[in-house]
């Protein structure tokens, strides 16, 4: 028994270190000086909040910080509210397509990105979508459907039809049953998809640096390649490395947060007798 | 309050199959109806129809005289109880009870009083606070009841509310479910596949089959004057026995013996004996005769004219402490030849509801507990033969109900 029990721990470290080993260091590389960032240790000689300083001073950053939130924003909060309509409807409707559809959405999904950004490129150039937040938004949201409306379809699927039925008995419209009773109760599955969807958009990179080429609409992935130092002998590795720890904060708090809400949610549901 | 009334009431799926035929009912207010049957006799989906689940394909649907066929469930004001409850699991119980009333826009103050009133009278006070998935299931029946009496409806629809709860505690909410309409006074429609709570329920009882009424009437009509042999087999239980049979030259031939025509059956007898006919014996109307020749005093009538007696070996006996069956078999003899028709067609769903086809001929009396039958012996049984049921075995009616009948007794 406890031979096993330090065979578990042994391996969740291992795992631990793996995965959280680069992250340390970039945390360390962050709060180093500037002349001591090759010395190679991994505790800092002293810390120092220099880079973070600096980044937070740069218009730069702080511009791409804007666009990013705005953009992972608003691309979750409308590929969600599209894909909770179509998977509630995949889940009640029976309509002719409805296997076409389904097919259609995991096709895209599917999809390697690549191969498509030099005609959006060219697209997005000829109509002006072109470095802006909207260029972006659609490609997130048109990548991100897919399994936003798979996710929530399933989640529907387990929610039983006399529910809103009894809604419907109890004085609800049809909008209304949606609302108060079905939402709440697939809200597991919608922060599920909403975390999918916000972290597709947080940490994309390709299309943000394909899509744009100014301020007006970089993200914090892309920007973070466009750092230089202050002067040409200074590398800009501190800075890379502040902004690198401060844009994977929001991923991992909205991670712990949505997390917390989608255990408690499969828990309470209980729709079953 | 309120008349619920279904005109020519039809359901068609998108794939061709009629649920419901042409139905045409009329219930009175504060009346309780029952709406029995095997599944997929379109009990539900008749319940629904009348809620506004369920679109109607053709006929009327009419509340108090409106016509409501096209309306929404919500402009109907009917509340129903669903088989699995369907409470809201994300709502407490006192946010569940609210519910109908707050998408009606009450105030809170008669939201509170409406729901005081209906949690006294169900007895939940100690369950408010909890979420559904803490409920045992007749707390959860309790308050689905409870989400329906709140906004004083104009009826309840009950769908099958009890089959989900074990034996011992479903014979207890019938009582209670008895109880409340009886003080409520609101016009319940309750659906259920089981007999014995239709018969124990309800004012009326419609029992449905394939999608159509086949009786309609109070439980005591329904046991006494079955229309045709589903009913007669749906009704009652043990359910009754049937056996081919054929009248001849005034004499009725069963497979155990032969008998005169009774008195009040003779008028039928050119009817009877132009046609196969199958007959039909409930339980109770067998019994068993001692040693002294008396028969046990378990059976009310004693015209002893229509009276016969017969012996059988008795296979099985089962003792129920205030009840005793004895099953035994017939033979068959050579009359029953022709294929039965309207027998085999009800025979399937029949066997579902447990009643055997009387191809199998394993007959069940119910004789007095206290009578000396014993296991692989043969006994005499006596046979009440003016409670004996004819059906025509092509069309399965009740060939005596052609003509009126005085109402029997007991």
């Amino acid at each position: 028994m406890s031979s096993r029990r330090s065979y578990w721990w042994g391996l969740t470290a291992l795992v631990f270190v793996y995965a959280l080993w680069p992250v340390a260091w970039i945390i360390s590389l962050s709060l180093k000086r500037p002349e001591d960032l090759t010395d190679g240790r991994f505790i800092p000689r002293s810390v120092s909040w220099d880079n973070y300083r600096s980044i937070f001073e740069s218009d730069q950053f702080l511009y791409a910080l804007r666009n990013s939130v705005g953009i992972a924003l608003i691309s979750t909060v409308v590929a969600v509210t599209l894909a909770t309509f179509a998977a509630y409807a995949i889940a009640r409707l029976e309509f002719p397509g409805k296997s076409v559809v389904l097919g259609g959405a995991l096709a895209v999904a599917m999809f390697p990105q690549i191969s498509v950004i030099s005609p959006i490129f060219d697209i997005w150039r000829r109509i002006g979508l072109y470095d802006t937040w909207l260029g972006l938004i659609l490609p997130y949201m048109t990548f991100t459907l897919p399994l936003a409306i798979w996710t929530l379809s399933a989640f529907f699927r387990e929610i039983p039809w006399s529910l809103e039925q009894a809604a419907q008995a109890d004085g609800a419209t049809p909008f209304q049953a949606f609302r108060k009773v079905i939402v709440p109760l697939a809200a597991p599955g919608v922060f599920t998809a909403a975390i999918l969807v916000f972290i597709f958009a947080w940490n994309d990179f390709l299309f943000a640096i394909s899509l744009t080429s100014t301020d007006r609409a970089r993200t914090v992935p892309a920007a973070i390649a466009f750092f230089t130092g202050n002067s040409q002998f200074e590398q800009p590795t501190g800075a890379i490395a502040a902004a690198a720890v401060v844009v994977t904060i929001p991923v991992v708090v909205a991670v712990l947060v949505f997390q917390r809400r989608v255990v408690s949610g499969l828990t309470s549901g209980a729709v079953k007798g | 309050m309120a008349v619920i009334e279904l005109e020519k009431v039809r359901r068609e799926f998108p794939d061709g199959t009629v649920a419901v035929r042409d139905i045409d009912l009329r219930i009175e207010d504060g009346e309780f109806v029952i709406l029995v049957g095997p599944s997929g006799c379109g009990k539900s989906t008749l319940l629904r129809m009348i809620i506004g689940l369920e679109d109607v394909t053709s006929g009327t649907v009419r509340i108090d005289g409106e016509d409501m066929t096209d309306r929404q469930p919500r402009d109907r004001n009917l509340a129903m109880v669903f088989q699995d409850y369907a409470l809201y699991p994300h709502l407490t119980v006192r946010e569940n009870m609210e519910f109908p009333l707050r998408l009606a826009k009450r105030e809170q103050g008669e939201i509170n009083r409406a729901v005081d009133e209906a949690v006294a009278m169900l007895e939940i006070e100690e369950l408010l606070d909890r979420k559904p998935a803490q409920l045992s299931g007749g707390q959860r029946q309790r308050v689905a009841m409870g989400r329906a009496m709140v906004r004083q409806p104009n009826a309840f629809l009950l769908d099958e509310p009890l089959s989900n709860l074990d034996a011992k505690l479903r014979v207890q909410m019938r009582l209670e479910i008895s109880r409340l309409q009886d003080r409520l006074g609101v016009t319940t429609v309750y659906v259920t596949h089981d007999q014995t709570e239709a018969m124990t329920l309800g004012d009326r009882v419609a029992v449905m089959r394939k999608g159509t009424i086949q009786q309609i009437g109070t439980p005591r009509d329904l046991y006494l004057r079955p229309g045709n042999l589903f009913v007669a087999g749906f009704v009652g239980s043990p359910a009754m026995n049937f056996f081919p049979a054929r009248v001849r030259d005034g004499r009725v031939e069963l497979p155990m013996l032969s008998y005169d025509l009774p008195a009040g059956l003779r008028e039928l007898g050119d009817m009877l004996e132009q046609r196969d006919v199958i007959a039909g014996i409930r339980p109770e109307h067998f019994a068993w005769i001692g040693a002294a020749g008396a028969r046990d005093a378990d059976v009310g009538v004693d015209d002893s004219d229509e009276a016969v007696r017969f012996r059988a070996r008795i296979d099985v006996l089962e003792w129920l402490g205030s009840e005793l069956y004895a099953h035994f078999h017939v033979t068959r003899g050579d009359r029953s030849g022709r294929e039965r028709t309207s027998l085999h067609d009800v025979a399937d769903e029949l066997a579902e509801i447990g009643v055997r086809a009387p191809e199998e001929q394993l007959t069940v009396a119910r004789i007095d507990p206290a009578s000396e039958v014993t296991e692989g012996k043969e006994a005499d049984i006596w046979l009440d033969t003016g409670r004996v049921h004819f059906f025509d075995a092509d069309t399965g009616e009740n060939l005596a109900l052609t003509r009126s009948e005085p109402a029997a007794t007991g």
